[in-house]
């Protein structure tokens, strides 16, 4: 009666949800907002594993992906100091 | 009607149609995140271009599991997560030592 409700499985929307990730992660152009869309790809990648009933690599997985996204988040902040140190000691006219 | 067609194949289109599913998302990921990691906007900077290495991994792992590569993917996943580790460290060392990246 209603063909297209047959699509709205769960990995039909995982699927949608890594896609809009990707093109988030594309077209955003500031680490920070690229950091926030991968982890909606993460989320949709998570739901296709369970889509496939292996449970316990979604496990393995809903572990390691956070640790990625904290050591980007770490790196970023990190990376932001020193360019801004740098701007700073250059306008100050110190050589960094 | 209705119950006969159930019986002959429960599940047979909607399983066929996940795994189809996954497989050509996780082409796409491929292709387009390894496009945009090569020519991507705001690419000059290391940090944009390792994020955007993200992408291709997820795909890759969505190819492992259409073929029921579960092992594989549990290295992959992990592989990648200490990749990311170790290139980020780099990336701010070398940012940290004033080299040209």
């Amino acid at each position: 009666m209603y063909p297209f409700l047959d699509l709205v499985n769960l990995t039909t929307v995982s699927a949608g949800i890594a896609l809009i990730g990707t093109a988030g992660i594309i077209m955003l152009p500031k680490p920070i907002d690229k950091v926030i869309m991968l982890g909606i790809l993460e989320a949709g990648f998570i739901g296709m594993i369970v889509a496939a009933k292996y449970l316990d690599v979604a496990m393995a997985g809903a572990i390691f992906d956070p640790i990625s996204t904290i050591i980007m988040l770490i790196a970023i902040t990190k990376i932001n100091e020193i360019r801004e140190k740098k701007i700073k000691s250059q306008e100050e006219g110190f050589f960094a | 009607m209705k119950y006969v067609r159930k019986k002959s194949n429960p599940r047979r289109k909607d399983s066929l149609l996940d795994v189809y599913v996954w497989f050509y998302t996780g082409c796409i990921l491929v292709i387009v995140g390894s496009i945009a990691t090569v020519i991507g906007p705001g690419v000059k900077d290391p940090v944009i271009r390792t994020i955007n290495t993200e992408i291709p991994a997820v795909g890759i792992s969505m190819i492992f599991l259409t073929y029921n590569h579960t092992i594989a993917l549990v290295t992959f996943i992990a592989a990648t997560a200490i990749i990311t580790l170790i290139l980020l460290r780099a990336i701010v060392r070398l940012e940290e030592m004033g080299a040209e990246l």
